[in-house]
């Protein structure tokens, strides 16, 4: 038994779960819901959260169509139309902005996401004990670890002087780079350290799904002869794979918005080539140089794409399931 | 036309609540007990809330000059000024969201917020006021009408009060520090050239001056693009024309934009060149200021020379005698260093907004600080705390006690803020202290003789302007930054060239230069 607490419900047998409910001519809408009045004042607090931290902001976007000045308000402000989306997209900064933006986000997703399911794979391998929990604590550890002081680290780290891994470089009889200042080393260093700091984390989510698999399942394999790998292949992975799915859309959600204050604090005028995405930009522009209405448009641009990345996926990971499932 | 009725409809909107504003105001001041002259300024005490910046160290109501303003005003002040950089990331959201303090002390509001909140009624118009109770600010303006100019706006308002000291301090915020010592032990000279300047940063590359048997010496660090501690001079002694962070000089009434000129991009080729030598630290872009003077007190000495606004403060004091100013390089125009558009004047130093419910007295307040006398202990501290009349009468700062730095002594007894100290005022009321009258010293014996000659000045800008400079500017900023960075480390500025000056001009590059063209025009008529 381990420490773990998530839980995946058990999957339900396939024959339980119709393809295609038939419709049932049944009770009015409103009937329902008075039978079933628990549910919705269960939900109810969701459900005001989400209407007043998340839609009623939205009423804020449109001075992305505006010329907004704070004494005229949101609605009062005068309409701009789309000049500031043209703005932006005739900027000479828009074609960088934008394959920065998708570059680092893509690249993230890609190194950064497969990282714990690997981890928490070789760590079910070890039996449960002291050497396990130690392990995983320190896998864990790093999550707890601000941004703010993870780059503050990395300066002092990767310094061209006085830094640990150029003085080991040197050492080694390799020349010393100047990690912060240059484009190509950026996305390295930043999804390194996102790797870093937020594997352990969703490791302990894939180890709660690979704890519930049945060992029975295991035991079965063994039986036929299956090896380590055969059973990591075939048990482990499949069973881990409804969680490997949901992980998987909830980052794409969150792909557009990778860390933002990362960015703005690894930012150097020499890496700025590289570094310089939406939402740093959207910070110069916006908060510091007070164009609210041209951030806004840019970042509404930011979240339509994220949107349709999302919507892409999303029919991605359900036909790759239904393919799974035939 | 779309335009023509927004201006106006803003107009009506802020001619409608300056109305309610200051019949709201009246009401208040006949329960607080208003005087027009004399103190206290109100006999029922009243509160009002500042909000603006301050320095780090600084803790405004324990400061024994503003326990004394509240006892001899009867105004109480509920201060919310923050340090700079959390301030101003906090100065555009406290002004879009309508929660107004009754007035910005230490304001750091820029041009584009004062024409911005000024003509849609945020900030109030101060003219009427300072005209019944702003005495000792309408004798500055006499004496002055050049500061007068840069306070008043394009619409003919003013929106915002000065704060100025007539010392010229920033004229050459450059200073280049070397070591000396180290020069003397490789038998070199003081460079005058900027040949001998090459040879000696080449020399302390490879000689090994601090003698520790390691290549660890800096030949030249600074900070690109930081006020006062880029290479911006080195560009003139390299090509004949010197750089600033503003990329703008004025030359024969002309503003030149550098960042686009065949000099530039000479005095960068040559840069690069001294980078690939190993010359320039490669953290010069990437350090902060932090990173920066802590250089400086590493255990063994390693900084060759280095830029910043003074030589201590850098390698601190026990180091400080290895090293000395050095003067202006001669170069393809001659002996040259760039004269900064920092000016002695600054028009935000303090803004009523249209929360205040007492209007004329926070006036009166403010104007107080206007005083001569009392103007320098806002920026040096109380009489008696940190400033004492010597036997002529003239004010000077107290000394220092053992273990305190004067710097540091300053943030924590001066709440700076709205004050004006003029040139006569340095002669006659407060003496400059001590390394102020240093740096005037050092500035008009080294740099000075050799500055340019004109300089872009505190001009003001129609809203029109700022709208079209601040989208052009978000672009051309990010491009040149980024260049000037990556062309001196990494090369290529022949190559590139051509590429970024149309993306420059794609970006309106020229527009910005006319702009900046008309506005200085425009001001040099006013000042005659």
């Amino acid at each position: 038994m381990t420490t773990l607490t998530l839980r995946r419900p058990k999957p339900e047998a396939p024959d339980a779960r119709p393809r295609h409910p038939q419709p049932t001519p049944g009770p009015s809408l409103a009937k329902r819901m008075a039978l079933r009045w628990q549910l919705y004042v269960l939900i109810a607090p969701a459900l005001l959260y989400i209407v007043v931290f998340k839609f009623w902001p939205m009423y804020g976007v449109q001075i992305a169509f505006r010329n907004f000045n704070p004494f005229d308000g949101f609605g009062g402000s005068p309409w701009a139309g789309l000049q500031h989306f043209q703005r932006f997209f005739g900027s000479a900064q828009f074609a960088t902005l934008l394959e920065n933006t998708i570059g680092l986000a893509v690249t993230n997703l890609v190194v950064a996401f497969p990282v714990p399911i690997i981890l928490a794979l070789m760590l079910n391998q070890l039996p449960a004990g002291r050497l396990r929990s130690v392990v995983q604590g320190i896998l864990y550890s790093p999550t707890f670890i601000s941004t703010v002081v993870v780059v503050g680290m990395l300066y002092l780290l990767l310094s061209p002087r006085t830094g640990m891994v150029n003085n080991a470089i040197d050492l080694l009889g390799g020349e010393r780079i100047l990690f912060m200042g240059s484009p190509e080393w950026f996305r390295p260093v930043f999804v390194g350290t996102t790797v870093w700091q937020e594997s352990g984390f969703q490791m302990v989510i894939y180890l709660a799904a690979l704890a519930s698999i049945d060992p029975a399942l295991h035991d079965a394999a063994r039986v036929d002869g299956a090896n380590t790998w055969q059973r990591l292949r075939h048990v482990d992975l499949p069973g881990i794979a409804p969680t490997i799915a949901v992980l998987f859309l909830l980052a794409v959600g969150n792909l557009m918005n990778v860390s933002f204050e990362k960015a703005l604090l690894m930012q150097t005028p020499l890496n700025l080539e590289s570094s310089q995405i939406i939402q740093t930009y959207v910070y110069q522009a916006g908060l510091q140089q007070a164009q609210f209405s041209y951030s806004a448009a840019i970042g509404l641009f930011n979240s339509l794409l994220n949107l349709v990345l999302l919507l892409t996926f999303a029919r991605l990971v359900s036909r790759l399931q239904g393919g799974a499932d035939q | 036309m779309k335009k023509t009725l927004a201006v106006a409809a803003a107009l009506s909107l802020s001619l409608a609540a300056g109305c309610s504003g200051s019949s709201d105001a009246a009401d208040g001041q006949a329960d607080a007990g208003f005087k027009t002259t004399g103190l206290p300024i109100v006999t029922q005490p009243i509160t009002l809330t500042f909000t603006g910046s301050k320095a780090p160290l600084a803790d405004l109501p324990a400061m024994t000059l503003v326990k004394q303003w509240q006892k001899d005003t009867n105004v109480a002040i509920t201060w919310q000024n923050l340090p700079l950089d959390a301030y101003k990331e906090k100065k555009n959201l406290i002004l879009a969201s309508g929660d107004l303090p009754d007035a910005f002390y230490n304001s750091e509001l820029s041009d584009s917020d004062i024409m911005t909140y000024g003509t849609n009624g945020t900030l109030v118009p101060l003219e009427g006021l300072i005209e019944k109770y702003a005495p000792n600010l309408q004798k500055v303006f006499e004496k002055r009408p050049a500061l007068k100019a840069a306070v008043t706006a394009a619409d003919g308002h003013i929106y915002a009060l000065p704060s100025a000291e007539e010392l010229e301090l920033g004229a050459v915020p450059f200073f280049w520090s070397i070591n000396t010592a180290w020069l003397k032990k490789l038998g070199l000279s003081m460079p005058q050239t900027v040949e001998d300047y090459h040879a000696a940063l080449t020399a302390f590359r490879t000689k090994d001056p601090n003698g520790n048997g390691k290549a660890d010496e800096i030949p030249l660090s600074f900070i690109g693009n930081w006020w006062c501690a880029d290479v911006g001079d080195l560009f003139a002694a390299l090509s004949g024309m010197p750089d600033n962070v503003d990329h703008r000089i004025v030359r024969d009434d002309k503003v030149i934009y550098t960042a686009i000129q065949p000099e530039y991009r000479d005095a960068i080729a040559k840069l690069h060149q001294w980078y690939s030598e190993g010359l320039i630290d490669p953290e010069s872009f990437t350090q902060n200021d932090k990173q920066y003077l802590a250089k400086g007190k590493t255990s063994s000495e390693v900084l060759g020379s280095y830029v910043w606004w003074e030589t201590e403060e850098v390698v601190g004091t026990d180091r400080v005698k290895d090293y000395a100013l050095m003067g202006p390089l001669e170069g393809p125009a001659g002996k040259l260093v760039g004269r900064s558009n920092n000016v002695d004047y600054s028009r935000n130093a303090f803004a009523i907004t249209r929360a205040n419910k007492h209007p004329e007295a926070t006036m009166r307040w403010v104007d107080r600080l206007y005083d001569p006398v009392m103007s320098a202990q806002v920026a040096w501290g109380a009489i008696g705390e940190g400033l004492q009349k010597d036997a002529s009468g003239l004010l000077v700062a107290t000394p220092l006690k053992a273990g305190e730095n004067a710097g540091e002594r300053r943030q924590k007894i001066a709440p700076n803020g709205p004050h004006v100290t003029l040139k006569e005022d340095f002669q006659t009321i407060v003496a400059p202290e001590p390394r102020a009258a240093q740096r005037a010293k050092d500035l008009q014996e080294i740099y000075l003789p050799y500055a340019e000659k004109q300089s872009y000045p505190l001009a003001f800008f129609t809203q029109d302007e700022l709208a079209r400079m601040g989208q052009i500017q978000t672009d051309v900023k990010a491009i040149v930054d980024e260049k000037r960075a990556a062309w001196i480390v990494r090369g290529g500025v022949e190559k590139d060239w051509d590429g970024y000056v149309s993306a420059l001009k794609q970006a309106g590059i020229d527009d910005l230069v006319g702009i900046y063209q008309a506005a200085y025009d425009r001001n040099k008529q006013n000042s005659q």
